[in-house]
């Protein structure tokens, strides 16, 4: 009868064992899994802030998009935008209070014709769009977009 | 047998807490698989759409590519082959976006995504093929390929672009004239500047693609500019300075122009704009440098009604690089502005979708952009005129000198048909027809 009451010790204390494992496996999974989904979230939503800002460069135009800094060599100019601000929503801020993401587009003109410290584009030129967008509390990349544009092009 | 059902028991915790186990486990992994599967979908969407993007730049690539090439060589050369290289997994050249993910590979043929390669001649489609991560996109596009050396213009160089008919009772334009239609009335044309071009033809002062009507008036052209006149010549054209009469042209350039500008004016109606303040007309002043929504694009709306009364409107703190574009909202326009601009060559009044501009009681400077609209005119124009129909009352002049305009004004862009802007050196490339993208 003290054997039979023994193993029963021995089984409890397994299965505490048990459940503890499967619990802290389980929190950890569902800590993971909720990173997953925010990851998830965060990606949906950078994919489309960043898309509409490449449209909307679009739309502004080969020839009206703005011109850049003049790179040494004088083979190309560099236009970096200003940050913009975005909560988890995708819903453009005026500052980066609340922001929970942040766009930057960048604009490389390539090859350009320099004169008296400005530059033109030919119909030899691109102009290379990309856009960054990154999460705004750790600064990491989420994602990047670019594109081209040509004169007389789409 | 009491002490062995106390035994049978205690003895089924560890079963139970192996199955609440397993249930758990089951419940978290099918979570997680979720989860990730969701996060897949994400990254799967977020790639497509990267990869549209860079199969549209490929398209656009080619074209710069294109120009670039077509100093040399014939024209089936200046195209990229739709031959596969070996290794690559799609035909054509291969390139990328700098800074951003992915591969793309584009070639020219003469059918969308065909494998026929283009010969110079005919219609020629752009095909690619771009890669992100696994997700493909592919883009095809019509292009018209100019000759090169071309030095084709946008119609810029004319001091009047009139699409339809002119009629007009006298005065003189101090730069180039091109009409479409017929043009009664008497006028001279071209007294001061340079001569316009259209492609690679120069020297023109009259460009016209109708018929001269109506017997006893006079139009003389100076300088020794040339008039081209498709047309029938009633009354008399004098040529100042031995400038030609050529009777063969392309009578085309006109109604592309048209095409070219329509989409223009309509590409820059939908840009973002800020609302010029008419709140006290007796003090109309804008901030330029303050509109900050397309870089040194400045764009700005007002209503029609806005422009009647006789006031003054000043553009403020405008760069030498800014372009103001003003879209004024409405069918009809009495204009009863002074405008006053350090850059007033840079300034364009964008009349979308007005019919009619009498231009009466005020000159009328900047670039006026009607492609719809009939122009009455009875007070100077100075800058570019480029309307439907064109009326002139009294002997009103169209200024060119100081006022040609040299902003920049772009084509906008996105799905669809169209034709963008023509280059400036080189084979020029562009948009022409049809656009598919899978």
């Amino acid at each position: 009868m003290n054997k039979l009451r023994g193993v029963t010790l021995v089984e409890l204390m397994i299965s505490s064992i048990i459940i503890v494992m499967v619990l802290i496996v389980g929190a950890n999974s569902w800590v993971y899994g909720m990173k997953l989904s925010v990851a998830q979230y965060k990606t949906s939503i950078a994919a489309q802030i960043c898309r509409s800002d490449i449209e909307r460069a679009k739309v502004v135009g080969f020839a009206n998009l703005p011109l850049g800094t003049i790179q040494s060599g004088n083979g190309s100019a560099i236009y970096n935008g200003s940050v913009e601000y975005y909560d988890k929503n995708g819903v453009a801020l005026g500052n980066s209070t609340g922001a929970s993401l942040t766009l930057q587009r960048k604009v490389v003109d390539s090859p350009i014709t320099v004169a008296n410290g400005s530059y033109t584009l030919s119909n030899l030129s691109t102009r290379t769009i990309t856009t960054t967008v990154k999460d705004a509390n750790n600064n990491t990349v989420i994602l990047v977009m670019g594109t081209e544009l040509a004169k007389g092009g789409m | 047998m009491k002490v062995a059902l106390k035994l049978n028991n205690k003895g089924s915790v560890l079963p139970a807490v192996l199955i609440m186990s397993a249930v758990g486990s089951a419940l978290v992994v099918g979570a997680l698989t979720t989860a990730g599967s969701h996060y897949d979908l994400s990254v799967s969407r977020a790639n497509s759409e990267a990869a549209l993007l860079i199969a549209e730049a490929a398209l656009n690539d080619e074209m710069a590519a294109i120009a670039s090439r077509s100093t040399t060589g014939t024209a089936s050369a200046w195209v990229t082959a739709p031959t596969q290289l070996s290794g690559e997994p799609y035909r054509g050249r291969k390139g990328s976006v700098t800074g951003a993910v992915g591969d793309f590979w584009v070639y020219a043929s003469t059918t969308p995504f065909g494998t026929t390669a283009w010969t110079g001649t005919g219609p020629v489609y752009l095909n690619s093929t771009a890669r992100v991560g696994g997700a493909i996109r592919k883009a095809s596009l019509e292009v018209k390929i100019t000759g090169g050396g071309s030095t084709s213009t946008d119609g810029c160089d004319f001091n009047a672009l009139v699409f339809n008919s002119a009629t007009t009772q006298g005065g003189h334009s101090e730069g180039p004239v091109a009409v479409c239609g017929t043009w009664q009335g008497p006028y001279e044309i071209c007294q001061h500047t340079t001569p316009g071009k259209v492609n690679t033809i120069g020297n023109i002062g009259l460009w016209m693609c109708g018929n001269i009507t109506k017997s006893g008036n006079v139009k003389k052209v100076f300088n020794g500019f040339d008039a081209h006149v498709s047309g029938s010549i009633a009354g008399s054209l004098q040529r100042l300075g031995n400038g030609q009469l050529i009777t063969t042209m392309d009578g085309s350039w006109v109604g592309s122009q048209f095409s070219l500008w329509l989409q223009r004016s309509e590409a820059i109606e939908v840009m973002n704009d800020q609302r010029i303040d008419c709140s006290d007309m007796n003090n109309i002043n804008v901030n330029v440098s303050g509109n900050t929504l397309n870089g040194s694009t400045r764009v700005f709306w007002v209503n029609a009604t806005d422009v009647k009364p006789l006031k003054t409107i000043n553009f403020n703190n405008m760069a030498a690089t800014d372009t103001v574009i003003v879209n004024v909202i409405g069918p009809t326009v009495d204009w009863g502005w002074t405008v006053n601009a350090p850059y007033k060559n840079r300034i364009c009044w964008n009349f979308v979708c007005t019919d009619t501009i009498t231009v009466k009681n005020r000159a009328f400077t900047g670039m006026m952009l009607a492609v719809h609209a009939q122009v009455k005119q009875y007070n100077n124009i100075q800058g570019n005129m480029i309307c439907n129909n064109w009326q002139n009352f009294g002997a009103p002049e169209l200024h060119f000198t100081g006022f040609k305009f040299a902003g920049s004004i772009g084509t906008g862009s996105g799905g669809g048909s169209g034709s963008g802007a023509s280059g400036a050196a080189g084979t020029s490339v562009t948009f022409e027809g049809s656009y598919n993208a899978s």
